[in-house]
């Protein structure tokens, strides 16, 4: 979880400007813990996402619109 | 057979065919019948359903005929009758008693005041009782939702009437149950941690605090952090109990639409469904999260329409501890 943690610190230096970010926490990878990161709509060219950071896999998830409940 | 055709035979076979088959089964001994109350009894009686039905081409109609009695299914002789009329072009089925579809329970008033079912201010549609929480200072019971459920996303005073149903669910203002006493306001400005609200209970006004209907009985708060697979249930206004599974914490940069505009949330519980459908939608606002000993662990108010593993949407809740932190509550059960 530590780890995770710190890739979460180290996300915004790293990510593509201009991703449109609703929500980067800690998931799970399987079993593992992981980066998640949630994404308002699909990038332009999603080979730009790193698949890790620092060793710590990152999982994305295209949620949208996120409303009230 | 075309739809002129079709509807000349209903009238033909409700007003010919049926009546003398109704007349000879209950020559024969009758129908069964249902008890209930003698007043409930009106002359309406479910026999036999007739309209039309699509036929074997775009402009082609067959007669349907949908019977609510075993009797008369069983009557070769008005299924006869009505196929010969109307050359074999028919549709029969047997669909027995149709009830009207009651609201459940959670969209309706409860006396005593029930977690999980509908509530909201005045000005609003309707959201979820969460809780019903001891304030700490006075000890009064207090309603705990959303601010967008209960302080009508800060546009609303401390005193407003809060409503048991929702105004949505036909709630009015003589179903007022409680008043708003505090909530935490929502900054459409800089990172928010909360969408929580309390409303003292009226006097006179009961509520059963340990009962999630669906669910079990509420174990207190839980204590313990939460973690990334956990196991979680919840009753709310429009969903009922669903069950899921935490599928990230500590989720920062949540934004969400509201009408106040687009509103940032850190620190967030994210929740998929295990179940067939979405884990919430709109009107669970205010539902208190469960984990797998039914102790409260997050407050619910928001969600997405896609995304998750299973494709059915996420749901945000805020973590209780903060939650009863900030508005100096505790729950029941503890």
């Amino acid at each position: 979880m530590a780890a995770v943690r710190r890739a979460k610190e180290r996300f915004s230096a790293l990510m593509p400007k201009g991703l449109d970010v609703v929500g980067v926490g800690i998931g799970l990878k399987g079993d593992d813990p992981a980066l998640k990161v949630n994404l308002g709509t699909a990038p332009k060219d999603d080979s730009l996402l790193p698949e890790t950071i620092d060793g710590v896999p990152v999982v994305y998830d295209y949620v949208g619109k996120i409303l009230k409940r | 057979m075309k739809l002129e055709s079709a509807r000349a035979l209903k009238l033909e076979i409700a007003s010919e065919v049926v009546p003398p088959a109704v007349s000879a089964i209950s020559a024969a001994g009758g129908f069964s019948v249902t008890t209930f109350a003698l007043h409930k009894l009106t002359k309406a009686e479910p026999l036999v359903a007739l309209g039309v039905a699509p036929g074997k081409t775009e402009n082609d109609v067959r007669l349907a005929v949908r019977l609510q009695r075993h009797s008369l299914e069983r009557s070769d002789a008005l299924l006869d009758n009505i196929r010969k009329r109307a050359r074999n072009e028919v549709d029969v089925r047997f669909v027995g008693r149709v009830a009207k579809h009651a609201l459940p329970w959670y969209r309706q008033r409860q006396r005593p005041l029930q977690c999980g079912c509908s509530v909201g201010h005045f000005k609003i549609t309707a959201g979820t009782i969460g809780a019903v929480a001891r304030q700490r200072k006075t000890g009064h019971d207090v309603i705990l939702s959303n601010n967008h459920v209960l302080a009508n996303e800060n546009d609303a005073k401390a005193g407003d009437a809060i409503l048991q149903a929702g105004a949505f669910d036909h709630g009015k203002m003589k179903d007022a149950v409680a008043k708003l006493t505090k909530w935490v306001d929502l900054r459409p400005n800089g990172a928010n941690l909360l969408d929580a609200a309390i409303a003292a209970l009226s006097k006179g006004i009961d509520a059963d605090p340990l009962d999630y209907k669906g669910i079990g009985t509420l174990a207190g708060a839980r204590i313990a952090p939460l973690s990334p697979g956990m196991a979680v249930s919840k009753v709310g206004r429009t969903t009922g109990v669903t069950r899921g599974r935490i599928s990230a914490i500590e989720l920062d940069k949540v934004v969400i639409q509201y009408d106040l505009g687009m509103i940032s949330f850190d620190d967030q519980v994210e929740i998929e469904s295990t179940g067939a459908t979405s884990f919430s939608a709109g009107g669970d606002s205010g539902s208190l999260i469960l984990d797998e000993e039914n102790r409260g662990c997050a407050l619910l108010f928001a969600g997405s329409e896609t995304g998750g593993s299973n494709g059915r949407g996420l749901t945000y809740a805020n973590p209780l501890a903060i939650v009863l932190k900030r508005l100096a509550i505790d729950l029941h059960g503890t």
